[in-house]
């Protein structure tokens, strides 16, 4: 299903925070998962999430160490403490939006 | 605890600080202002009233082989009714008092000379124009050979502090080798400083300049002429050459 | 020429101002951009249609651009850039000084003696002073191959550090007149004796302790040490109580 992009703007960082809570991993990687999650719902602009990964290393909710495999050097992006209670702040926060976008729609349509 | 670029920047800057107060410990607290020079001079000397900068004096200049210039800075100041003057020099960092100039520290007034200037500094406010007469003699062991006056219109620097020019020409070295009676009659103070006070000090001819109290009166004016005051002041002839 | 690729990264660094950044965010979009052909490949395509799409996917390089911008603010780069270097400059001067001029010695030697510090005893004769406080007591005094030597102790707490303390300056005068300091000899005082010092043991940064040692050819009964300059602002004094 395509995705109004209005709808995704102001959750990104939940879902890279999400991703990252299980492991650490890197841009490209990331890039697949969050498709694959998703059921390729979230398709981000490959190069829009490199902003918002060195946004989030700024504000300290994720570190990053560079790793080399197959020959290549690349940089891995850890979740920090600090960014797991930003993920939970965030996580509350969309259910409860959640709840209240239901909360409306249902008694919309009931009505 | 990881930092992010901020955080750096904080801890790099607060290392920076406590660097900079240990670098300046290190260095034995070189004061980097005038108004610090002036107060560890009168804690060094224990002056007691608190110390004053009246006329200050940057110069700068530097040694052959030095890759930056050094800067000597020449205060005049006083502390209660006591006069001052002294002389630092930094050379980066470091700043400290420059004994190639000897300190002087006088009651009521003073008279110091340094690098081309002589200063004369007391409780002057009144006076609108300023001499001075500096006499140099000539003596043998036993009298007096020569004798010159020199009188130096001054100019007022400060409320307390007139300045004495005087012309650094520093005649060439064959002078030096000659008997002082022998030396012209026309020499400047400069030379004269030097010329006049040599003593030959061993049988090889070394040749050494001691030191010499130069008696000097101070006379200061009113603006219609009228005279002030007189101060019976000295200068030491190494203060007038060695510079 | 440049690829592709090359192009659409470098109108990317263009919008970030802090150009020191730029080189690590082209390796890490290049890395990201070439992990994304492999994979396509991987799935068959061409190499060149696999370098299309991948580079497609990038997103618009001014949008891409100006959001790290954003995140690189180039006041914060620039100070941190300054404050690495002037921590290198800083970290350099302090190990040379350390290593050539006997400065760390020298701050713990006199830091200890600051901290070995003992005050005077209560009978020394003190003033205070703006510049801080001096201490006076009598000494010893010895015969000695016809001198008499007269030893005072003297204590100075400042409230600048000071690294060097010398009492040539003072003005000393006895019962029978002044002694001189001056290694050059002064006619306009009248000399009675001469005066050597010894700084012992205290020499630290604000306070000093030292032994002022008067050599004379008589006994003298009281000294006293004023302020340089004649001006006798302040005025301390030692007695030495007679001889039975």
């Amino acid at each position: 299903m395509k995705i109004d992009k209005s709808l995704m703007s102001g959750s990104t960082t939940l879902l890279i925070l999400s991703l990252l809570a299980g492991e650490e991993m890197y841009g490209y990687q990331m890039i697949v998962e969050l498709a694959r999650r998703s059921n390729r719902t979230f398709e981000l602009r490959e190069g829009t999430l490199y902003p918002i990964l060195h946004g989030l290393e700024a504000d300290r909710l994720v570190t990053v160490r560079e790793k080399e495999a197959d020959g290549r050097t690349r940089k891995y992006y850890r979740i920090t403490r600090k960014g797991r209670r930003a993920l939970e702040e965030k996580k509350a926060a969309w259910k409860y939006f959640a709840e209240q976008v239901d909360a409306v729609v249902n008694s919309a349509s009931l009505a | 605890m990881t930092l992010n670029r901020k955080g750096k920047t904080v801890r790099n800057l607060a290392l920076c600080v406590l660097l900079g107060v240990l670098l300046h410990a290190l260095m034995g607290f070189p004061p980097c202002t005038v108004r610090a020079m002036c107060r560890q001079f009168q804690a060094s000397r224990l002056l007691a009233g608190e110390i004053e900068p009246l006329h200050v004096r940057h110069e700068r200049y530097g040694y052959s082989g030095d890759w930056v210039y050094r800067v000597r800075t020449f205060i005049v100041a006083k502390s209660g009714e006591t006069y001052a003057s002294f002389l630092y020099s930094r050379n980066l960092l470091q700043n400290e008092i420059d004994y190639h100039y000897t300190p002087k520290i006088e009651q009521n007034a003073l008279c110091a000379a340094w690098n081309g200037t002589i200063y004369a500094t007391g409780p002057f406010a009144e006076a609108d124009s300023a001499i001075l007469e500096i006499k140099a003699e000539l003596r043998n062991r036993d009298k007096v050979l020569k004798s010159k006056t020199f009188t130096i219109a001054g100019e007022r620097l400060e409320n307390e502090v007139f300045g004495f020019p005087y012309s650094l020409d520093m005649l060439g070295g064959g002078l030096s080798g000659w008997a002082p009676e022998d030396l012209p009659d026309e020499l400047s103070l400069y030379n004269i400083a030097r010329l006049w006070y040599g003593d030959y000090w061993d049988e090889d001819g070394g040749h050494g300049i001691r030191h010499a109290d130069l008696p000097c009166v101070l006379t200061l004016y009113d603006g219609s002429g009228r005279e002030l005051e007189r101060y019976d002041l000295s200068i030491d002839n190494y203060e007038i050459f060695f510079n | 020429m440049r690829d592709e690729f090359q192009i659409w990264v470098d109108a990317v660094c263009e919008q970030v101002r802090f150009w020191p950044d730029r080189k690590g965010i082209e390796k890490e979009l290049r890395i990201h951009y070439e992990d994304h052909c492999r994979a396509l490949e991987r799935l068959n395509y061409e190499p060149k249609l696999a370098a299309e799409r991948s580079l497609r996917a990038m997103g618009n390089a001014q949008e891409v651009g100006w959001a790290l911008d954003r995140i690189h603010k180039p006041w914060l780069g620039w100070l941190w850039k300054f404050s690495e270097g002037t921590l290198l400059m800083l970290v350099l001067i302090v190990l040379w000084l350390t290593v050539s001029a006997g400065g760390v010695e020298q701050l713990i030697f006199r830091t200890r003696q600051q901290l070995e510090w003992t005050d005077p005893p209560a009978w020394a004769d003190h003033v205070s002073l703006e510049c801080g406080d001096v201490y006076l007591a009598p000494g010893e005094v010895r015969e000695t191959g016809g001198n008499v030597e007269a030893e005072l102790r003297f204590w100075v707490k400042v409230r600048e550090p000071v690294p060097d303390f010398q009492p040539w300056e003072l003005e000393v005068a006895d019962n029978r007149g002044a002694v001189s300091f001056r290694e050059w000899g002064d006619g306009r005082r009248q000399t009675s004796g001469y005066l050597e010092w010894e700084r012992v043991p205290y020499w630290g940064w604000t306070r000093h302790q030292m032994t002022l040692r008067l050599i004379l050819d008589y006994r003298p009964d009281w000294v006293e040490v004023s302020a340089p300059g004649g001006g006798r602002d302040w005025v301390l004094r030692a007695e030495w109580e007679e001889e039975p």
